[in-house]
């Protein structure tokens, strides 16, 4: 149960009527999904500034060692 | 609509570099200009190195992010056991045989990488491997000039 002004669950209800959603909660899910994909964005954005970066080679590198570990840890057992 | 194969390498790029290729075309999925696909497997190996290098929570942050991406696909275990031993002897590394077999799984259409190495692999035959620049251009963006086209 989600508590909105009339004039929202009205609007909500325009974008089913022209097909944007099929119901008020695909409508909700939809609207969570997006908020959490802003917010996560922002984190991200606050990480990349605050971490030192590190030569592309050397990502790459770092990739690969994990790669193996965790190929390992999947499907070698 | 396009079908691209995310390697896990775009998503550390994006974290690692200020402004590159590997963030539009994340930016790009999302904004529905082509189905972005990624594998069980690849969330593992993003949590396992960012979990080494960034501080708590970032791992999380991004699993949300991935999570959020507009229409993005995930290939389960399932499907990349379904095609065990499929082109192995076209694949040099053991352990980057489950990113081409959920390339496959989805029937994608490019594979887009940062890395040099699996483009030069045999399986390049079979396997249409895009840096980030170049897979921008298929699909219409120009892109940033950067080293290799990450």
């Amino acid at each position: 149960m989600v508590r909105l002004p009339k004039t929202e669950f009205e609007f909500i209800d325009h974008t089913i009527e022209d097909g944007y959603y099929a119901d008020r909660d695909e409508f909700i899910r939809a609207a969570v999904r997006l908020l959490i994909h802003d917010v996560s964005k922002r984190k991200l954005s606050e990480a990349k500034r605050n971490v030192k970066k590190i030569p592309h080679d050397e990502l790459l590198q770092t990739v690969k060692e994990s790669r193996k570990e965790v190929y390992q840890q999947v499907w070698d057992d | 609509m396009i079908k691209a194969y995310l390697d896990t390498n775009i998503f550390l790029t994006y974290l690692n570099v200020e402004t590159s290729n590997s963030e539009l075309v994340i930016e790009l999925a999302d904004q529905g200009a082509y189905t972005a696909v990624i594998s069980f497997h690849t969330t593992n190996e993003l949590m396992h190195n960012i979990k080494s290098r960034y501080p708590k929570n970032v791992a999380g942050w991004m699993f949300a992010f991935i999570w959020s991406i507009h229409g993005i696909q995930f290939v389960q275990k399932e499907e990349i056991d379904a095609l065990k031993g499929l082109y192995s002897d076209l694949i040099t590394d053991m352990d980057d045989v489950p990113h081409i077999h959920a390339y496959f799984a989805r029937e994608c259409d490019y594979f887009v990488t940062t890395d040099r190495r699996l483009m030069e692999m045999k399986i390049n035959e079979k396997v249409n491997f895009k840096n980030p620049k170049s897979f921008l251009r298929i699909i219409g963006v120009d892109g940033h000039d950067t080293a290799d086209g990450i």
